[in-house]
């Protein structure tokens, strides 16, 4: 089904520069490119990072990461203030960072286009919530645009900026991790004229003054008002209809599996989820026998239905509340609802039990030492939102705590302020986090001068994410190299007087440091020098070997959890198995062969 | 109008080139005049985990997922994600798997042992199983990166896209230095 089978009138005037497979992320940066965006930025987060990835190939626009979400979402504004048609992207739990700017934004209005794209993850394949952005909207009260495909990302971007620049409100277009990183084929087009109008003072309307504010507030009501009668008409909302047995209303991904599972029913898509078209919806269930909703991931459409008074529905109950939606979910959903699918008498083989098989650290992964040495000492560990956060699984198991991106030094403040742990309290914290929303917290740790230890793990760069660089760095998003924050004189200002480096190769040295540090009365912070093995590019060193005759398969090469260490058919005449080395994975950090208590482990060709 | 789709899944361990593979079968699936939609999930799977990627080719394509139960293929890179996946098999769907195990090292951990008796399951008796091991054969033919293209050459053999197309795009794909080889496994693939 493509998008310009189902929008004629809007691409029709369009000149096609040819096709591409984009991923959705793809298809948001070159909307952008489209619409003519003139600044983006964003700050990495799975399912969002390729956006600005994407974007920096298009010279026309300024696209920079920034350091966090809230940072990312102000120099937009900025950029819109003066008139650019600006676009900011994230991952949802990026949007509660930005919540500040964007209400208020929200209430000022905006003289230049303001798109944010907010990456939902339902089924939290790489996030801590799965929340959906188009509840955001709905307390914003601002427009929410929900693509169903690479081919509506990037027409949207363009509709939204539109749409931004007619109501004087910023737009959210809503994705979810199977738009973003579904690749399907998409029709390019050229890049349209928006030059920057320049910024014009109106300060009643941007300055957010309670005395001002208060007038914006029925500026904001009205304007719903506005946008609720213009979705009545957007071509983006769109009834199909086929059958009048079952109508089904639906937005974003989950229309494709409604269209895999029924396909002869009738439906609304709703590319413009929120504000809901209320006469539209009307008139639509008035047409079909059994209404049913599906959308993902909250019951969004379905609570604005009830409170225009339709309650007669098959809705989330019926589907799912929790998790991603797929198109076994929507059959099932429907079969309970007895409504007759496609192959309702699929065959599913049961699946026999197979080893789990979870996300681990890498081998030479830098932050493996430091927490080997943090289990020495068996500290509380409080962590933070990065790859070290796998230093809580098995057979690690040395982190203890993890709320959001920055929380770590906040929570070691509170921690150690009632005396609540009877062991050393650790904060540990990335260099891209710490420079996210770690500073603040940090401050706070000198003004109140709490005793904990903050370790900044400084592999400098955002390794979970796919490696892009922080201000910590020297390069940006382009690559092009720029000034680099040193983290130790940073911390010197705010008056931490304990400031160590590690080599978290070296668990002695780490181990002598983070003891001193754990009893330095007031913050200490110590921070770990090793780059990331992986990103931004491999660092692999002569790798090392299992002696066997020295090998008494005690297992405590296997506690280090390094994937590069294997376990052979070869068995101990005492008991156990013989450990070999994958030379082809380790990267020969090191570690392992300090933890041996027989010298077993030694540097290949040694 | 009606969907018509051919179901390809793709499974394997992060760092295998799962994604690579279904790149592949998508560019040449398009090449071929068919609509294609592909999916995956990135972040957290690079990391050693499951990797599991979707294609699905043909006309009026509307999911990019494959629901359980649908997949006409499904190539294993690993053994034992061979087995996890099997519950995305059609019925009469045929499952290409490389024998090559790679334990995950939190099994020793919690003492689970890798099955052996994977193709045995598997097969069931009845189901279309393709069991090799595209690793050995891999190295034999010189180099350890080609258990790739030789398994997409056991794929191409059945899932009926032209040969031709097939070739081309792996000239696209891949550098002059490895190209021969590719090719050379790619055909080999093709021969099972």
């Amino acid at each position: 089904m493509a998008y310009k089978d189902q929008n004629p009138i809007l691409i029709s005037k369009k000149k096609s520069e040819g096709r591409a497979f984009f991923s959705g992320n793809e298809a948001f940066a070159r909307g952008a490119y489209e619409a003519g965006v003139v600044l983006a930025s964003s700050y990495p987060g799975t399912p969002a990072s390729e956006i600005l990835e994407n974007l920096v190939q298009y010279n026309e626009i300024i696209a920079d990461w920034a350091t966090n979400e809230k940072t990312a979402f102000e120099i937009c504004i900025g950029a819109a203030m003066a008139g650019a048609r600006t676009m900011v992207s994230m991952k949802q739990p990026g949007v509660n960072i930005a919540l500040d700017p964007l209400i208020n934004w929200s209430h000022t209005g905006t003289p230049g286009g303001f798109v944010l794209i907010a990456c939902d993850d339902p089924g939290q394949h790489s996030s801590q919530t799965e929340d959906d952005t188009r509840m955001v909207a709905k307390f914003a009260r601002i427009p929410c645009l929900d693509p169903s495909d690479s081919m509506e990302a990037k027409e949207f971007v363009g509709e939204a900026l539109t749409l931004s620049e007619q109501f004087d409100t910023p737009v959210i277009i809503r994705s979810t991790t199977r738009v973003s990183h579904s690749k399907t084929i998409v029709e390019l087009y050229p890049r349209e004229k928006h030059p920057v109008k320049g910024f014009e003072r109106d300060p009643n309307k941007y300055v957010v003054v309670p005395s001002q504010a208060i007038l914006r507030e029925t500026e904001v009501v009205k304007r719903l008002l506005a946008i609720k009668e213009y979705v009545e008409t957007s071509p983006l909302n769109k009834i199909e209809m086929n059958s009048n047995e079952v109508g089904v209303i639906t937005s974003g991904i989950a229309y494709y599996y409604a269209k895999r599972v029924i396909p002869e029913a009738s439906f609304l898509k709703l590319g413009i989820p929120f504000p809901l078209p209320e006469r539209m919806v009307k008139e639509f269930a008035s047409k079909v026998k059994h209404l049913v909703v599906i959308e993902e991931t909250r019951p969004l459409i379905e609570e604005e239905m009830k409170i225009i008074g339709i309650r007669d529905f098959i809705g989330m109950d019926y589907f799912r509340v929790q998790g991603e939606l797929n198109p076994n979910v929507v059959r099932e959903g429907l079969k309970k609802a007895e409504i007759a699918t496609e192959e309702s008498m699929l065959v599913i083989i049961q699946t026999f039990e197979a080893p789990p098989r979870p996300p681990i650290m890498c081998s030479g992964c830098p932050h493996r030492g430091i927490f080997l040495v943090l289990k020495k000492i068996d500290a509380n560990v409080l962590g933070d939102i990065g790859c070290y956060g796998l230093g809580f699984s098995p057979p690690i198991s040395a982190m203890h705590t993890a709320i959001c991106m920055g929380a770590s030094i906040g929570n070691a403040i509170g921690m150690a302020k009632v005396n609540g742990s009877d062991k050393p309290i650790v904060a540990v914290i990335g260099d891209s986090t710490f420079l996210h929303s770690g500073m603040a917290p940090l401050l706070d740790a000198v003004y109140s001068q709490a005793n904990i230890t903050v370790l900044i793990l400084d592999n400098r760069t955002v390794a979970m994410t796919g490696g892009q660089p922080t201000p910590a760095s020297g390069s940006r998003a382009n690559g092009t190299p720029t000034e680099k924050v040193d983290l130790k004189k940073l911390i010197e200002g705010f008056g931490i007087k304990f400031i160590k480096h590690v080599d978290p190769y070296n668990i002695e040295e780490s181990l002598v440091v983070v003891k001193e540090a754990v009893v330095f009365k007031g913050p200490a912070v110590v921070i770990t020098n090793r780059p990331c093995v992986l990103m931004p590019k491999k660092i692999k060193g002569m790798p090392y070997t299992v002696i066997e005759d020295k090998c008494i398969g005690c297992e405590v090469c296997m506690k280090i959890g390094c994937p590069s260490i294997e376990v052979t058919d070869k068995l101990l005449k005492r008991k156990g198995r013989i450990k070999t080395i994958n030379i082809s994975t380790c990267m020969g950090c090191s570690v392992c062969s300090q933890f041996c208590p027989t010298e077993a482990i030694q540097l290949l060709g040694d | 109008m009606k969907e018509k789709a051919t179901n390809v899944l793709v499974v394997g361990v992060g760092g295998q080139g799962v994604v690579l593979a279904t790149e592949i079968i998508s560019e040449v699936a398009m090449e071929a005049g068919f609509e294609v939609k592909k999916t995956e999930v990135h972040g957290m799977a690079q990391r050693g985990g499951v990797i599991a990627s979707h294609t699905r080719y043909g006309r009026n394509i509307t999911s990019p997922l494959i629901g359980k139960g649908e997949a006409d293929y499904i190539l294993a890179f690993e053994a034992v994600e061979a087995s996890r996946s099997v519950e995305y098999l059609k019925s009469d769907g045929t499952i290409i798997a490389n024998e090559q195990k790679i334990v995950p090292p939190i099994a020793h951990f919690l003492k689970i042992e890798y099955p052996d008796d994977i193709k045995k399951r598997l097969e069931n008796g009845r189901r279309n199983v393709i069991f090799l091991d595209a690793y050995k054969m891999s190295l034999k033919l010189g180099s350890d990166l080609l258990v790739n293209t030789l398994l997409l050459g056991v794929l191409s053999k059945r899932v009926g896209l032209p040969e031709k197309i097939w070739k081309d795009v792996l000239v696209k794909r891949f550098q002059k230095k490895m190209l021969d080889l590719n090719l050379k496994a790619f055909d080999a693939g093709r021969s099972i």
